[in-house]
């Protein structure tokens, strides 16, 4: 006999709880694909890839393979030896800048690394006053890799280091009573709280690799290196050859959609309960040796390109870059955007994950045989993102708008809005996820007994255990938004220039003095909004 | 004979004005000595005192004569048993039995895990993933560990608080088994008095970190 369901109020309650998530999802799913649709047809029985298309696909399919690999080795390292490592003078330093990498302006890192490792920067001077020839190859696959793993090594390292320090402290205590050497310790602890992780984590370093452009564009040093997301810019934007651009972004898409179905089945959903005032015991001195050696290593290459950046600036005209009125209208512009972005990713992660969570309680769709296929849809369009690279959206968004009528900038902001709000939720979602599902876990059933519902029920229940992670999701759809220079390289207009655009300009008009001050700008206003937006969202208690 | 002579320790976060815990003890070979008291009242810390996971600030500490304060926690004869997560869960009951083997494991530590296993009642389960076996046969790999070490001195630490009654029953004998047929000076910290009535010849009662006989 089927079971009825545990309140009078089902299915309409579990319907209205979901509705707003799936109306989202659907919506962002029609808009993408009517793009994709619009891209497919623009060019009827003229699309063709390029001879070197192949040549593209393997390039970047060999660079994001071997950042993925070096990304997940530093991560690797670095966490380990920082799980081990947790008093020292800098250590919260290193941990904020670890943190921040996913969300620092890529172009502004880029100019960071060419001070550092470029042919007369200070690792250049170094080797010089050395006495050695010797140079990094900054320009080619040595440069982009060192990018790569700047921002995805980092990046990996700060979730590694989370799984580890949520290793429960009876654990800890276990291995040491029994004398497990470090290694063995490894083997049976620390890696098995790392390994469900690390195929996901793989997964997505890949695609955040292989779908590179600012890096490549600037870093690349020739066609060799591109990637497939730098052929489609310059097929559109140097050769005005949309039909190539349409072919190339298709090929992308296929290849990126593959890659976000594998990373789905893979996902993990291990949660560990963190560990407190785990005591430290005394290492043997070469372990402790390696473990310094590896903290040192992270910190100078984490930490030298923000210190050259910040040299570099500081050495510019600041005062007359902030009086010129274009690099104002760019830094209002940015704020802008990024603001009204990180307001719309808060709402669809909201509205996506009340649905996600809805969806899994088995209370209220337990019995709906449509549960497991929404919540596949739902999961599917939050991490549409990976799938659909923002160059690949903005062309889409780039020839409806010469369709439509209307300015072009016009359309430019939707389009970045976008692009935007798509490249921030992927990460959101896995930000807000877990806490809402704890919180349904947790208090479901209290506030259902208690009839709290709509309003009451998220001021009561879900705001107060979800506003620490609603204050990094807007801090971080905020800074991704403030650093991209992915659509905007190809609606960038006179009339629209955002702040990494501008920097680019610069950067190509070898105006090196203005784009160091800008670039320091930029990171300044990157820090101080991840610094502070969370803290808006913190409670304040008397 | 195992001997605490004030054993002190002052908790990290302790009040400046509140004393060091001082503990003092004397526990034979081949006994069974529980010891209770209330949450907070530093039975958790006596045990990871002993087993060295924690530095005392002061006192003496030993086995049968010999000094355990200057040995790592790894290296004393001690045995310790949590409430849960004793396990590692991706390994079989085989090999986290093995993980208490010093050495080289060859043929001869394997057959001596699975021998440790069988007298636990689990060799139907030598090769059984841990995170497939309940929580009492959980807690039985772990014992099986403790004679797999030779350890002299088994700390448990509530081992029988996250088990149902008739599990919890089961379980008695084997605890008293560690001292009556293998000599070990058993501590057990429980908050139940069924399992101090059942094992223990001996009760103490602890309190502000000072322990005193149960009467």
């Amino acid at each position: 006999m089927q079971r009825p369901p545990l309140h009078s109020a089902w299915p309409s309650r579990a319907a209205a709880n979901a509705l707003p998530g799936l109306l989202l999802a659907a919506g962002l799913l029609l808009l993408v694909s009517a793009l994709l649709i619009l891209l497919a047809s623009s060019q009827p029985g003229t699309l063709h890839l390029p001879n070197r298309a192949w040549q593209t696909v393997r390039m970047s399919l060999l660079q994001a393979g071997l950042s993925t690999l070096l990304s997940l080795s530093f991560g690797v390292t670095v966490a380990w030896a920082l799980s081990h490592r947790r008093q020292f003078l800098g250590r919260s330093l290193l941990l904020s800048v670890l943190s921040v990498s996913l969300v620092l302006p890529t172009l502004v890192i880029v100019l960071g690394l060419v001070s550092v490792f470029g042919r007369a920067g200070w690792l250049g001077q170094l080797f010089s006053a050395l006495g050695s020839d010797a140079r990094f190859p900054l320009y080619g696959l040595g440069g982009i890799l060192l990018a790569h793993v700047y921002f995805n090594g980092a990046f990996a390292a700060r979730q590694l280091l989370t799984q580890l320090e949520a290793i429960p402290a009876e654990k800890r205590k276990l291995v040491h009573s029994l004398g497990l050497s470090p290694w063995q310790r490894f083997k049976v602890m620390e890696w098995p709280a790392i390994a469900g992780s690390l195929p996901t984590l793989a997964t997505t370093v890949f695609l955040l690799c292989f779908t590179s452009f600012a890096i490549v564009l600037v870093l690349g040093g020739s066609p060799r290196y591109n990637t497939l997301e730098v052929a489609i810019y310059e097929a559109l934007k140097l050769d005005f050859a949309p039909a190539r651009a349409v072919a190339l972004a298709l090929l992308q898409l296929s290849l990126c959609a593959l890659l976000v179905l594998l990373s789905n089945l893979l996902r993990s959903h291990s949660a560990q309960i963190s560990s407190v005032d785990v005591p430290h015991w005394p290492e043997p001195p070469r372990v402790t040796a390696v473990q310094w050696s590896i903290v040192l290593f992270a910190a100078a290459v984490t930490l030298t390109p923000l210190l050259a950046i910040t040299v570099d600036g500081l050495q510019a005209e600041l005062g007359r870059l902030i009086a010129d009125p274009p690099v104002q209208r760019a830094v209002l512009t940015s704020l802008s955007l990024a603001a009204v972005s990180a307001l719309c990713v808060l709402l669809c992660s909201v509205f996506i994950v009340r649905t996600q969570v809805a969806l899994s309680a088995p209370r209220q769709w337990g019995e709906c045989r449509f549960a497991p296929a929404l919540r596949a849809g739902i999961g599917f369009s939050a991490t549409l993102y990976l799938a659909v690279p923002s160059l690949v959206l903005g062309l889409g968004f780039f020839l409806a708008a010469r369709q439509l009528p209307g300015q072009l900038s016009q359309w430019a902001w939707a389009a970045l809005l976008v692009a935007n709000v798509l490249m921030a939720l992927p990460f959101a979602l896995a930000l807000l996820l877990p806490p809402a599902q704890k919180a349904a876990l947790r208090y479901d059933r209290l506030a259902d007994s208690l009839d709290l519902r709509g309003w009451q029920r998220w001021r009561v229940v879900e705001w107060p255990l979800l506003r620490r992670s609603l204050g990094q999701v807007a801090a971080l759809s905020f800074c991704l938004s403030l650093g991209d220079l992915g659509v905007i390289a190809l609606f960038g207009t006179a009339d629209l220039v955002t702040l990494p655009w501008l920097l680019y300009q610069k950067i190509g008009s070898y105006r090196t003095a203005d784009a160091a001050g800008l670039a320091l700008i930029l990171l300044a206003l990157t820090l101080i909004v991840f610094n502070t937006i969370p803290r808006l969202f913190h409670r304040k208690y008397p | 004979m195992l001997v605490l002579e004030k054993l002190s320790y002052r908790h990290p976060q302790a009040l400046a004005e509140t004393p060091p815990w001082r503990f003092s003890l004397r526990a034979e070979a081949a006994t069974v000595t529980s010891i209770s008291g209330v949450s907070g009242g530093g039975k958790s810390t006596l045990m990871e005192l002993i087993a060295g996971l924690l530095q005392p600030t002061s006192g003496a500490l030993s086995w049968n004569d010999q000094d355990l304060l200057p040995l790592s926690a790894g290296t004393r004869p001690i045995s310790l048993l949590f409430q849960q997560h004793n396990l590692f869960e991706h390994l079989s009951a085989v090999d986290n039995v093995l993980l208490g083997h010093k050495g080289k494991v060859d043929n001869a530590a394997r057959q001596a895990a699975e021998q440790a296993l069988a007298d636990m009642g689990l060799a139907a389960h030598v090769q059984a993933r841990a995170d497939r076996l309940s929580g009492g046969q959980q807690q039985r790999v772990a014992l099986a560990r403790t004679l797999l070490r030779r350890s002299k001195v088994v700390l448990l630490d509530e081992p029988f608080s996250a088990l149902d009654d008739d599990t919890r029953r089961n379980a008695w004998p084997l605890v008293r088994a560690l001292a009556d047929d293998h000599g070990c000076c058993v501590l057990m910290v429980t908050h139940d008095q069924r399992d101090c009535d059942a094992v223990a010849d001996r009760q103490l009662l602890l309190s502000e970190g000072q322990l005193a006989v149960r009467a």
